[in-house]
Parts: structure tokens; C-alpha cells; sequence
């Protein structure tokens, strides 16, 4: 099989990777006790007003005519239906709760980068040495801090003490690249630093693995000199492992940062799902899954792809 | 910081107005300002000053005393709220913090001041007929509508408003409250009467929630959708709202208030609501002078802000109250013996520090402690943590070692924690229970199915007895989570909705209700939550009140 084809391939199998998402998103919500209505009246629900709120929403039908409705208008008009109390259409509140997620995550991928990378190599040139131990302490230490713990600190730190930095909101580096940047930088340290220590960890496990192999061998053997056979000839192998683990976690990342989120009032995806968790937003929820589910395909797509352009020893079968 | 509160003590202010047969709002005469405890000489309700407020007796030192004459113009105040808008339409939504935003848009009649009395809003004054069958409100004049309406506001909007709320195809949450309406009808531009089959004592209190009004028509206008945008007669107009992230209302260049020296409210330019759901992330915001007041300060957080010189902390009793209730018609539950014996076991003043850091007042009854009632209803024998009392009605009642639940919404971490002292102090009386958090709104059926055994859960009170104790206690209600049955409780309620006239005599039917029911213990009441908010020092002339609203219309920012 080609690339081509490979790549038809895979694009295609998301298809019925999303047929199943939403199947269970959708079921398994609909099938839970307690409904939105009840959710969003409290302890002021009464049995009339509920009843009279199911019908009016057409909570009332049955489940396989709910489900086709759902999906048909999500397929045909990108229509994700309205909420039972919030801002009513759930596709503007994806829309809008997607971007500030998606910057999140990429910025955190990219600091992830730039600590996990340099690290890594540093860790694994100076294997068993002070340098080495210290990296991996300091991966391990950013791997344990609890995200909203580290988040908080940096709050105290960098927004109260020193106040180079605001604390929370969101800004489209897009609108305003200066004050976009600005409130990304907290956020992005704190969702980075967790993800910075699995790169490390992995940059240095493949690049010692590249190290112990014969064309390494033999361009020591030729005399060069050990940071040019780490930078021309390791680093460059070692990265495709670890372009995944990037992949991995960006994806992941897209799936929103909650406690983030939450600690710098950012207003994602993240948010809007424990939102609709709380509020029994059953469209906002299944809404937000689905999306989640395509973007994390989506992703995992692209890192693929890029896997098998950059290893061309890869097979597609 | 805490509030010093007399309450009871506006006899003087002509709170007998009542019985009188004639209420005035906030408007007109020397008289109707000191009702409305208000100190705007031209009947705008805008707390300016400390004098003249909280009942009447001078001593509130929670009011911000400013001059207006020092109030300065312009800028924009940002606020910071827990949640985002959870809808736009003042009728339909009922979550605490969207109505926290849209109180400063929509008017409405009558609104609860600092004592939770009802003083006139959109009404200058009201007065009912003899058999307290018809209520007529008359409206102040010259009451601008927000753009696109742009007009005055009359009559015709106030009946629409009603028929708008009482339609059953509006869905509204507030329905229940404006049901005993039995007619609303416009008499020229300026009076509204509304009649009744019979008399409905808390109507007042009923119009300060809910009650917002809106243009005539709003549901059928071309130029904008009222569920998009709010078209209210408040001080700021609706200008934007970005979901979860936050909320910005401008001036509105027409409102009719002012301030004590004529001057045209409100001062700020500009009011935003911003979303920072964490509370720690809220205070630290309000630290770095990134928000200027921040609502729902956290308790366990409050500590840190007691004596900040940048940063005011003010917590007052709230309208918030938790209780452990009781199903009483199921084994063994239904042995009052067992009730009172669960009652008898708990510390309240643990629960106050154990879940709420201090920051809540140990209560008897549902009545808010600001509250103008408070010293009229009282529980006769109240309850205190007496072990001994309470293992002997234990041994007494039919309760035989059965391992009870306590049902506690699994989002609210505070009531968790008060469901685990609940049952660590019920242990040590000899009664065995499991706190089970559950999902909120899987809870609330379970509630209502009388799934439950025990169960602790908060009501957030609005102000007046009737709702209070009427919706819980009376037979049947829908919020009878306890199938509470008593025909004489049952009566009493009745009495005190019905009974329209002076407020001492209305008080006493809740008084003597009270004695019933902390007999019976449908509820074992706990605690007022306190109401915690705190703004920096540039904020000025802020009027902190118990229910929690914000009003901004007369606050300005200094500097």
C-alpha cells in the first residue's frame, strides 16, 4: 500500500470512529437519571414545570428518534441543537469555546517542546552524570506538581508579587498578538510543564537508544566531534518517537484542560464540558464530545502522517 | 467586620404603614423616604448615605456613608462572578448569577432593600382595598425603555409583563409566584391593580423576584429578539456577552434615577462581568487589581483578605440557609422520636466552623437573620447538642440500628463536608449513617420521588415567611421534599398568606407554625451562610445586601 492510499485510509476510518463516539456520548447521557430540567431548577423543580420543559424540548420521544434528530441536524446544517437555559445555540458555544482551547494547547505543546527537547538531550548526553539526574528530578517534580497547585503559584508569583503577567482571561493572539501572548504565558507554563517531563523522558530514552546503534558508532569512529554526531546524526532519529508523544498530548490537551481553565478563567472547551457536566446540558455535553473526539482523531491523523513522512522504514499495511 | 444588625426596630419608620391600608415606595414624601430607608431626597432608592438606612436606627456600618457630591464619573467597574449568563431573558432564567447581571438591565415594581423590605422600584407607591383582594401600584413617571424600545414605560408594559410570566407557554420559573393573580389591568399610563380571588399577603415580596418588566411586545419585536437582547428599564443597557468569559453593560444615558443631589445615575460608564470561576483565582484577581469586586468570596479564603489596606471584605448573614431534612414518611423516619433525637445531636456551631469556616450564623428557623421578621418568628424550645437527651429518645423510638443515608449534592463540596459532621455527631449517639454525595439533579428526583432517608440541602431564600415555610411545610407542596402533614401548620400558612395587614399580626401565625414544626422536625435547620464580597478600596458607595445582588447603578470608582 502506498501513502496515498494509506492516508485515504485512515481518514476515512474516522467516520465510523465518530459514528461510535456519538453513539455512546449520546446514549450513555440520555440513559443517565436526573434530567437538565431538574438541573437547572434545584430544589425548585416541580414535577408540572418539569414535565412541561421535557415536552417543549422533546425529551419525551424515544431514544433512536432523538439520536437520528441529533445527528442529522449535526450532519446536514452543523446545527448541535439548542441548551435548555444557557446562550441557546450549542454550536456558538462551541464555536467560540473552541479557539481559546485550541491556543491553550498548542502554546502548552509548544513549551512542552522547548523544555522537554533541550532536556532530554541534555539528560541523555550526560547519561548517569549529575546533569543527567538533575533533568530527570526536575521532569519528575514537574510531572508530580498538580496542575492547579502549579497554577496557583505562578498566579502568586508572576501576577501578584512580580505582575508581569495577568492572571486570567483570555485574549486572541490573532485580535491582539501582544496581550494574546501575554495571558497565554501562565496557562501555557502550567499545562507545559506536566507535558514537558513525558517529552523529556522520552527524548532521552530514544536518543540513548540511537546512541547504542552502529551508524552513531561508526561517526564517532570517524572522529567527530560528539555534539556534531548528536546534533547532525541523533537528534534528528530521535525526534520521530517523540514527535508522537507531542501528537499524543496535544491532542489530548485539545480535549481541555479543566482545572486550568477553570484557574485562569479561560473560557474553553474544557470549561463549557464540566459546565454542561453540572448543568445536565445533555446537548452542550454531547456537543463538546463529539468535537473532542473529532479534533483528537483529527490530531492523531496528523501525527501519523507525519510519523510515517518523516520514518520512511514505516510500513502502511 | 460583622454586620451589627437591629432588626424589628422600624416601627417608627412606618413599617405599620401595613396596616394602614397604604404602602408608599420610595418616592415623594419625607415619610416614604425613611420607609424606604433611603436617603435620596428625591425618592431615587439609592442608599447614599448611611443615615436614614437599615431600619431606621443609624447604626448600619455596613452602608458605604459617601457623599454624592464626592462621587466621581466615568470609568468601567470590573466585576468578577462565579459562573457566565445562563440566559438573557429575565423571566425565564433562575440561576443566582445571571441574575446578579441582569438586576442592573431589567426594573422592576418593588425591590428588597438592605432589612429585605420591599421598597418601590418602578412603583412610587401601592395601596390594597379593604378586603385585601386588590392591589394598585402607581408607576413613576418618565421611565425610559433601553434601545431599540427607546421609550417611556407605561401601564401596558407591566400587564404585558404579567400575562407574559403567568402564560404557561413562557416556561417561566417564576410562575408559581404570580399565580394567585387573578387579573392585571392598566388604568391610564401610569396605575396597574391588580385583583386577586384572595388575599395574597407576600405578593409584594413575590414581585421583587421575578418580577421584572418588559416592553410591551417584546415577544413579537422586529427590530430585536428579547431573548438575545435585554430591553429592560435598568441602569445599564446589555452590550455584549461573550459565553463563559464575560458580560458588558453600558451607562444608560436615559435612567431615570438620581442621586441625592439631582445628578443623573449611574456614574459608571461602564459595568463588565467577568467569569473567574476558581475562588482563589477570583481573590488573587481582585489582589492584582485585575477585577474591582468579586462576588461569593470562599470562605476558607476569606481569612487571607481580613485586614488588607487595598481590599474591603464585608460578609453579612445571607438569605442561604442549610438544613438536614427528614423523610417523614418512611421507616424509620417516621418516628418523630428518631427526628428530634438527630436534632438533639447536632453541634450547629461546629457545622458553622467545621464547614463553613465561621463564616455563617447557627439558625432555629428558615428566617434570614437581616430580616425584618427575624425577631417576630421564633422557635419557642430551640435545639442545642445535648447526647444525652438525644440517646434516650433514640432508645425510646422504634429505631433499631438501621444504617440511615444522607443524600448530599456531590458539586457542593461545603454540604458534603456538613453531611460527614452530621454523621460523625448522629454516631455518637448510637444512630449509624453513610453520607452518599450524588449527582445534583439525579438528588433533586430522588427528593422528589421520596427516594432519600436524609438529605442535606440548602434553600436559597427569598425573603418573605410565605416562602420560606409555606412551599415546605404546607401539605402537598411540590417542595415538600419531606411529606410534611400537619393540618394545623397546614392552617397557620394559610392564615399568614392571607393575612394582608399589619406585620406583627401576620408574624404571629409563622411564630406559632414554627413551634409546630420544630416539634415535628421536618427539618433540622443548621446555618445561614454568611454573604461574603469583597472590593477594592476605589470602589465606593457599595451597598453590600443579604440577598447577594449587586446593584451598581450608584456605585462609582475612585482615583
Amino acid at each position: 500500500m502506498g501513502y496515498g492510499a494509506y492516508v485515504l485510509k485512515r481518514v476515512l476510518l474516522i467516520g465510523p470512529i465518530l459514528f461510535g463516539v456519538s453513539l455512546i456520548s449520546f446514549g450513555a447521557l440520555e440513559l443517565l437519571p436526573g434530567g437538565p430540567v431538574e438541573a437547572a431548577f434545584g430544589t425548585r423543580a416541580n414535577p408540572e414545570l418539569v414535565e412541561q420543559l421535557r415536552e417543549q424540548y422533546g425529551l419525551n420521544r424515544p431514544f433512536h428518534v432523538r439520536y437520528l434528530d441529533w445527528v442529522g441536524d449535526i450532519v446536514l446544517n452543523q446545527d448541535f441543537g439548542q441548551t435548555i437555559r444557557t446562550e441557546r445555540d450549542v454550536s456558538t458555544l462551541l464555536a467560540t469555546s473552541l479557539p481559546p482551547t485550541i491556543w491553550l494547547a498548542a502554546s502548552g505543546a509548544l513549551v512542552s517542546v522547548f523544555i522537554g527537547i533541550p532536556a532530554g538531550i541534555v539528560s541523555a548526553v550526560n547519561h548517569y552524570e549529575p546533569e543527567d539526574y538533575l533533568a530527570t528530578f526536575l521532569a519528575f517534580l514537574g510531572l508530580s506538581i498538580p496542575n492547579f497547585f502549579l497554577g496557583l503559584v505562578l498566579i502568586l508569583v508572576f501576577s501578584l508579587y512580580v505582575p508581569i503577567f495577568p492572571s486570567s482571561g483570555f485574549v486572541s493572539p490573532l485580535e491582539d498578538p501582544v496581550e494574546g501572548v501575554r495571558t497565554l504565558v501562565l496557562p501555557a507554563l502550567t499545562v507545559g510543564t506536566a507535558i514537558s517531563a513525558v517529552v523529556m523522558r522520552m527524548m532521552r530514552s530514544s536518543l540513548l537508544e540511537v546512541f547504542s546503534e552502529e551508524y552513531i558508532r561508526t561517526a564517532r569512529a570517524k572522529g567527530l566531534t560528539r555534539a556534531l554526531v548528536t546534533n547532525k546524526h541523533a537528534v534528528k532519529n530521535a525526534l520521530i518517537p517523540t514527535v508522537t508523544v507531542v501528537g499524543l498530548n496535544f491532542g489530548y490537551l485539545l480535549g481541555g484542560v479543566v482545572i486550568v481553565e477553570q484557574i485562569f478563567a479561560i473560557p474553553g472547551i474544557g470549561r463549557l464540558t464540566l459546565t454542561a457536566i453540572l448543568t445536565r446540558e445533555y446537548r452542550v455535553l454531547q456537543g463538546s464530545l463529539l468535537v473532542i473526539a473529532l479534533l483528537f482523531a483529527l490530531v492523531n491523523l496528523a501525527t501519523d502522517l507525519l510519523y510515517a513522512y518523516l520514518d520512511p522504514r514505516i510500513k502502511y499495511d | 467586620m460583622s454586620m451589627a444588625r437591629k432588626t424589628g426596630g422600624d416601627e417608627e419608620t412606618g413599617d405599620r404603614g401595613v396596616s394602614r391600608r397604604t404602602f408608599v415606595g420610595a418616592a415623594g414624601t419625607t415619610a416614604a423616604t425613611a420607609l424606604a430607608g433611603c436617603s435620596g431626597g428625591d425618592g431615587t432608592p439609592t442608599p447614599t448615605s448611611g443615615g436614614g438606612g437599615g431600619g431606621g436606627d443609624g447604626d448600619d456600618d455596613s452602608t458605604p456613608t459617601a457623599d454624592p457630591a464626592a462621587a466621581q464619573r466615568g470609568g468601567t467597574l470590573v466585576a468578577g462572578m462565579q459562573s457566565g449568563l445562563d440566559g438573557r431573558d429575565p423571566h425565564l432564567v433562575q440561576a443566582a448569577s445571571t441574575l446578579r447581571v441582569l438586576e442592573n438591565i431589567y426594573g422592576k415594581l418593588v425591590e428588597i432593600d438592605q432589612d429585605l423590605k420591599p421598597v418601590g422600584q418602578l412603583a412610587t407607591e401601592w395601596s390594597v382595598s379593604d378586603d385585601d383582594l386588590t392591589w394598585t401600584f402607581q408607576l413613576r413617571e418618565g421611565v425610559m425603555f433601553h434601545p431599540p424600545e427607546s421609550r417611556e414605560l407605561t401601564a401596558a408594559d407591566v400587564v404585558y409583563s404579567f400575562e407574559r410570566l403567568l402564560n404557561e407557554d413562557t416556561g417561566s420559573p417564576w410562575r408559581s409566584n404570580f399565580t394567585p393573580i387573578a387579573n392585571v389591568s392598566a388604568d391610564g399610563d401610569y396605575t396597574v391593580v391588580f385583583e386577586f380571588d384572595e388575599p395574597y399577603a407576600p405578593f409584594l415580596f413575590k414581585l421583587s423576584s421575578g418580577g421584572y418588566i418588559l416592553p410591551e411586545g417584546a415577544d413579537d419585536a422586529s427590530d430585536y429578539d428579547i431573548a438575545d437582547q435585554p430591553v429592560g428599564t435598568g441602569p445599564f443597557v446589555f452590550d455584549e456577552n461573550v459565553a463563559q468569559a464575560r458580560t458588558n453593560v453600558t451607562a444608560f444615558e436615559d435612567y431615570w434615577g438620581t442621586d441625592g443631589d439631582g445628578n443623573a445615575l449611574p456614574y459608571l460608564d461602564e459595568v463588565e462581568f467577568q467569569v473567574i470561576p476558581e475562588g482563589q483565582a477570583r481573590l488573587t484577581n481582585l489582589q492584582s487589581g485585575s477585577i474591582d469586586w468579586a462576588v461569593t468570596v470562599p470562605p476558607s479564603q476569606a481569612d487571607s483578605l481580613e485586614g488588607s489596606n487595598s481590599i474591603t471584605l464585608s460578609n453579612i448573614p445571607g438569605t442561604f440557609y442549610d438544613y438536614v431534612g427528614h423523610n417523614t414518611t418512611n421507616a424509620p423516619l417516621d418516628d418523630v422520636r428518631l427526628r428530634q433525637a438527630i436534632s438533639w445531636a447536632i453541634s450547629r456551631e461546629s457545622i458553622v466552623q467545621g464547614a463553613r469556616f465561621g463564616y455563617a450564623t447557627p439558625t432555629q428557623d428558615p428566617i434570614p437573620p437581616a430580616s425584618v421578621w427575624k425577631d417576630l418568628i421564633s422557635v419557642d424550645e430551640p435545639y442545642s447538642q445535648d447526647q444525652a437527651r438525644a440517646e434516650s429518645l433514640r432508645e425510646e423510638s422504634d429505631y433499631d440500628g438501621e444504617e440511615l443515608t444522607i443524600q448530599v449534592g456531590q458539586q457542593f463540596p461545603a454540604q458534603v463536608n456538613i453531611a460527614e459532621i452530621v454523621q460523625q455527631q448522629l454516631g455518637e449517639v448510637g444512630i449509624t449513617a453513610t453520607v452518599q454525595p450524588t449527582d445534583f439533579g439525579t438528588m433533586i428526583s430522588n427528593l422528589n420521588e421520596g427516594a432519600y432517608d436524609l438529605t442535606i440541602v440548602g434553600w436559597s431564600g427569598f425573603v418573605d415567611p410565605d416562602d420560606m415555610m409555606y412551599l415546605q411545610f404546607h401539605s402537598g407542596e411540590t417542595f415538600n421534599q419531606s411529606n410534611y402533614s400537619n393540618e394545623e401548620v397546614d392552617e397557620l400558612l394559610e392564615q399568614g398568606r392571607q393575612a394582608a395587614g399589619d406585620r406583627e399580626e401576620r408574624a404571629a401565625f409563622y411564630d406559632d407554625a414554627i413551634d409546630i414544626i420544630a416539634e415535628e422536625v421536618p427539618y433540622t435547620f443548621l446555618e445561614f451562610n454568611d454573604e461574603l464580597a469583597a472590593w477594592r478600596n476605589s470602589v465606593k458607595n457599595f451597598t453590600h445586601i443579604s440577598t447577594g445582588t449587586p446593584r451598581f447603578r450608584d456605585v462609582w470608582l475612585e482615583g
